[in-house]
């Protein structure tokens, strides 16, 4: 369990980092955190001619808000946004999916940007940031791009990123006055990749859901949004039949890939009990706001 | 004067923990030797291949490879491990160093690289081309004794290592007379023990010497030696095993492994240190397995509850190979002892099959067979309880053994005991009656809560006969402890047992302190190495504390004979009116008529000139200890509380209680730690872990990402409660008690969680329950068993099916 060899680079600035992708490309892989490559190096399973790290580029790690909008550096460990007051007072369906990330070493070491970029269907960022409508600038010398999540998830593990290219930003959008949150998740141990699970958002006008957000995860091979369940609740109450109804509607069609853990039909069954949940708890939120 | 308490009872701090908790252990991976050379091996990605050919020129040419071995490379002097069994109808076989022709399981090494590092040594792995021809896989019980499968190894007809069948009592008068029958099928998982440390060897051969060192994580420090010494072809003083600390045991480190004797062997050849450290994936794959057996059950009982009869049909999966010196009757064998339990069943058959399967070997790990046995008896009880409507604790009450030594239809004597007040001591702290109730209010109101209970006696130190009749080429029944006192007073002892997380340091030094009226402090023990300490057997089957603190108590005894008899002349009294107290030699009722045990051993070591006359000088006695037949028997009864979440499946353990006789306690603390420990595998092996081959023989869970090991999150609190029946048997009256943990807790948590499934109209039979599974369970409301629906399943890959009561 050690990796074969590699060319290791340590970049100090951003657009030398760049100038190592563009020479490299295909053959690089650009080091975060690590807590998904390294394993992936130490097993053999992927074996880069070059690694780039970031961890010595200024630069990438910050959390702000300007104009409502949050901004994330891409180096940003996980722990850090975790206990952020700013993205707890303003985001707090970050800060509830970020405790759900594996366990606290991992987010202590583990970057923002590089579980977004490893884009594993089944890690919470990417289905919170697929909750919150997040979008993701990235950086190469052909120069800076912003891509909708929508766009940037391609398939598991794989982005509509070029190999040239380096994720430098998260940029999230406010959430909806008085949006109660939900993040409900189930695995088989504390801190494993969960089987299934949702991420909801929900406001209410008066004692109807005026806007619903829900999102997949590991349901598909990318984050999903259940847009056809999200509808179905606009000017519902929020009852138990409801959103029973509409987890019902969130998961038609969805169909999780099965493992030892748990085949599809469980996983089908238990990521549309995590919709309910995540909904339930959102909506009560919501009413609490009010 | 106030005399020293004893220490015996006392919840004395682990002094092991000081240089464990700070880092300061020494493990083998801590040990380097000038010239060290690292190794790695190419392994079988196949279950069951032939070789075609090994390619290593590519191998050899890569930068830091030193040299690279295969079968053909290996010395003749260097023989395949077989682990000899003469029962009639045991069927040996040869486990290869390096397979040189043929692949029996996926894992099993073919070449050996050695290299500057570990890096370059997996490098040159990587350029290893082995042509392998696959045979069919042979993976699960059904299709390993289909007569149309061939065997595994040439050598044999039917895949088959053992298989014998006995009867005690009159089984089929009990059957015929019975008023009711219950028949289960029991399936239990394999499991790997994933001690934290994986297997390390290293190996330094000296060749002006002819001497071997090797540095092993091992569990047998001298069984290791003597292994090492059979394969190699070199005389037994000539090899050293140094066991320092080793991080977790569990019994697969008993065992001789392959790689243990190629390590040797390369380092022979090159004359040069050699190291291989196994990564995870290699410990899962190639460390010793355990558990997977099928157990299908049948008990006659009376209509007042009393069961008269119970015959067991038990079949493990073994793998490939039998372990050395265990052998591969181990685990079905010992579960098909157990089956009856703590009851009092007199009649009793059982027949028992060791499968040759193409998968890793299995052999100890803890709980050896109990496991299922246990399983097996408390689901029958509990089904029996549920046709009688008897409360589950009331059908025990009426089947538990009452009067002490009783000896089972196996042989087993249950030297003392009482094991009606120990289920009273947990009915009471489990709070039992007044759970069953709140889970019935709790019923009504769509909440599924259960409550189980699993009662074992716990088999350990195991006496030579007991193993004897296994007719294994080692018995190892007796252990040593060698006991010195230094010119200073202080007391070294040296045992033959290993301390890997046990606690045996401070157990031991425990016992002695007490015989010699010393302070715990004042004694040192040491262990692990056989250049060092006495010949002794080592740690597994819960046998340290009765061996070696027994051997401990006569060596003292020893000791202070001889101290008495240097501080009577000394004090001018006579040697029956002294007492060791507080490191002095004192007169009994006259207490400062004393004198300062140093002096004493002063006078024994440094002033030889004033022994008086037919006293001899020193101060060290050894001696073994024997434990009774067929061993000493603790026992204990777990039980669990739990609620099953209908939309997921999970099983949350509310309250846990284990209530535990294991005679005299040394230490409550190190007893509550080794039940804690034993409960935490069984919670990951009644709910999470489970080795997986798929079809083709592969094994897909050789990560601990798959492979789901408990956390501290998923174990629960846990109360311990102790009741004290000493052993009569065993000088201290020790029982030895490091597995039960383990084996009862499964059996616990299956029959909390069928309390629970009671009103689906489903049981489980089958560990681990799976959250799917659980689901699945509660979705079929008493319509269609779950059964049906799953009949079709490969049961190598999936042992989950479940039964309708």
């Amino acid at each position: 369990m050690k990796p074969p060899l590699f060319d290791y680079h340590d970049p100090r600035g951003l657009e030398e980092a760049l100038d190592l992708l563009a020479r490299h490309g295909d053959d690089a892989k650009v080091l975060a955190g690590g807590q998904s490559l390294v394993p992936l190096l130490n097993f053999r399973l992927a074996r880069p001619d070059h690694i780039v790290d970031l961890g010595r580029v200024p630069g990438l790690a910050y959390i702000r808000r300007r104009d409502g909008v949050l901004r994330i550096g891409a180096m940003t460990r996980q722990a850090t946004l975790e206990v952020s007051p700013l993205v707890a007072s303003h985001w707090p369906l970050l800060t509830e999916a970020l405790s759900l990330v594996a366990h606290a070493q991992i987010r202590n070491r583990g970057t923002v940007g590089g579980s977004v970029a490893h884009a594993d269907p089944a890690a919470e960022l990417p289905v919170a940031f697929a909750a919150l409508d997040a979008s993701f600038h990235v950086r190469s010398q052909r120069g800076t791009r912003m891509i909708g999540w929508r766009d940037f998830f391609v398939t598991h593990l794989t982005t509509s990123m070029e190999p040239d290219e380096v994720l430098v930003e998260i940029e999230v959008p406010p959430v909806p006055e008085g949006a109660g949150h939900g993040f409900e998740e189930f695995s088989r141990r504390h801190g494993d990749f969960a089987l299934g699970g949702a991420a909801a958002l929900v406001t209410l006008d008066q004692n109807h859901i005026q806007a619903a957000r829900i999102a997949l995860l590991a349901a598909a091979d990318t984050p999903l949004r259940a847009t056809e369940a999200e509808a179905s609740l606009t000017g519902q109450a929020p009852t138990e039949e409801a959103i029973a109804e509409a987890a019902r509607i969130a998961v038609i069609g969805v169909e999780p890939t099965g493992d030892i853990h748990g085949d599809t039909e469980y996983r089908h069954g238990l990521i549309e009990a995590m919709v309910r949940r995540a909904l339930k708890q959102a909506g009560e939120r919501a009413s609490e706001v009010r | 004067m106030t005399i020293t308490p004893r220490a015996t009872g006392a919840r004395v701090l682990r002094r092991e923990d000081g240089r464990l908790l700070r880092g300061g252990g020494r493990f083998v991976s801590d040990a380097t030797v000038p010239g060290m050379l690292h190794a790695a091996f190419v392994r079988s990605p196949h279950a069951h291949a032939l070789i075609r050919s090994i390619d290593t020129n590519h191998a050899a040419a890569t930068p830091g490879v030193v040299a690279v071995l295969t079968a053909a490379d290996l010395d003749p002097g260097v023989e395949p491990i077989r682990a000899r069994n003469g029962s009639p109808n045991y069927q040996e076989c040869d486990m290869p160093i390096l397979a040189g022709e043929k692949v029996r399981t996926i894992g099993e090494a073919v070449a050996l690289v050695v290299a500057t590092s570990r890096y370059t040594a997996e490098d040159g792995c990587d350029a290893v081309a082995v042509a392998f021809e696959p045979l069919p896989a042979l993976m699960s019980i059904e299709e390993a004794l289909d007569p149309t499968s061939p065997p595994i190894h040439d050598s044999m007809e039917r895949n088959l290592f053992n298989e014998f069948h006995t009867t005690a009592g009159d089984v089929d008068a009990a059957f015929a007379t019975a008023d009711h029958v219950v028949e289960l099928e029991l399936r239990q998982q394999r499991c790997s023990a994933i001690a934290m440390e994986a297997r390390v060897v290293l190996a330094n051969y000296h060749p002006a010497e002819g001497t071997l060192t090797v540095w092993l994580s091992t569990q047998v420090p001298h069984l290791a030696r003597t292994g090492l010494a059979l394969h190699l072809g070199l005389a037994e003083t000539r090899v050293r095993v140094i066991a320092p600390d080793i991080g977790g045991g569990f019994g697969p480190k008993c065992v001789l492994y392959p790689e243990d004797i190629a390590i040797a062997a390369a380092s022979r050849i090159l004359g040069r240190p050699v190291k291989w450290t196994s990564d995870r994936v290699e410990d899962i794959q190639a460390t010793v397995h355990g558990r997977e057996q099928i157990a299908r059950v049948k008990a006659a009982a009376t209509n007042d509850g009393r069961v008269l009869a119970v015959t067991a049909e038990l079949s493990a999966s073994n793998g490939a190979y039998g372990p050395w010196p265990y052998t591969a009757s181990l685990e079905s064998g010992q579960a098909s002892e157990n089956v009856t339990g703590p009851y009092e069943i007199a009649n009793y058959e059982r027949h028992v099959r060791a499968v040759i399967t193409n998968k890793t070997m299995m052999g100890p790990y803890r709980g050896v067979g109990r496991v299922i046995a246990t399983l097996a008896m408390e689901r029958m009880m509990d089904e029996l309880a549920a046709r009688l409507e008897l409360d589950p604790l009331e059908i025990r009450r009426r089947n538990l053994v009452r009067t002490f030594p009783y000896t089972t239809a196996t042989g087993l004597r249950f030297e003392s005991g009482d094991y009606l007040a120990l289920l009273d001591r947990l009915e009471e702290v489990m709070e039992w009656q007044a759970l069953r109730a709140e889970n019935a209010e709790l019923r009504a109101q769509g909440r599924y809560r259960g409550i189980g209970v699993a009662f074992a006696v716990e088999q350990s130190a195991y006496g030579p006969l007991a193993l004897g009749t296994r007719k294994m080429a080692i018995t190892p029944g007796y252990d040593t402890s060698a006991v010195r006192m230094e010119p200073d007073g202080r007391v070294r002892v040296a045992v033959g047992l290993h301390n890997h997380g046990q606690g045996h340091e401070t157990t031991v030094a425990q016992i002695a302190a007490d015989e010699l009226g010393l302070r715990v402090d004042d004694v040192d023990v040491v262990f692990g190495d056989t250049a060092i300490v006495p010949y002794g057997l080592g740690t597994w089957a819960s046998r340290s504390t009765v061996c070696c603190g027994a051997a401990t108590i006569l060596a003292a005894g020893d000791l202070r004979a001889r101290l008495t008899l240097l501080a009577a002349e000394m004090l001018e009294a006579s040697p029956d009116d002294l007492l060791l107290a507080d490191g002095a030699v004192v007169i009994r009722g006259s207490p400062s008529h004393r004198i300062p045990i140093a002096d004493v051993a002063r006078r024994a070591l440094h002033e030889p000139h004033l022994l008086p006359e037919g006293v001899d000088p020193g101060l060290e006695f050894t001696r073994q200890f024997m434990p009774p037949e067929p061993g000493s028997f603790a026992n204990s009864v777990h039980a669990a509380h739990v609620e099953l979440d209908p939309e997921t499946g999970r099983v949350e353990i509310l309250k846990y209680v284990v209530a535990e006789d294991c005679g005299t306690v040394v230490n409550p603390m190190i007893v509550e730690g080794q039940v804690q420990g034993g409960v935490a595998q069984g919670v990951g092996g009644a709910l999470l872990e489970a080795l997986v081959y798929d079809d083709d023989g592969t094994l897909v869970t050789t990560s601990l990402m798959d492979y789901l090991v408990p956390t501290s999150v998923e174990v629960p609190p846990m109360q311990v409660v102790h009741q004290e029946s000493p052993s009569q048997f065993v000088p201290g009256g020790f029982k030895g008690m490091g597995e039960g943990g383990a084996v009862n807790a499964p059996a616990a948590i299956v029959g909390a969680v069928n309390d629970a499934l009671a009103p689906f109209g489903v049981a489980a039979n089958h560990t681990p329950l799976k959250p799917e599974w659980v689901r699945r369970a509660m979705r079929n409301r008493a319509s269609h068993p779950y059964q049906a629906e799953h009949a079709d399943q490969p049961q190598h890959t999936d042992h989950e099916k479940g039964f309708a009561r």
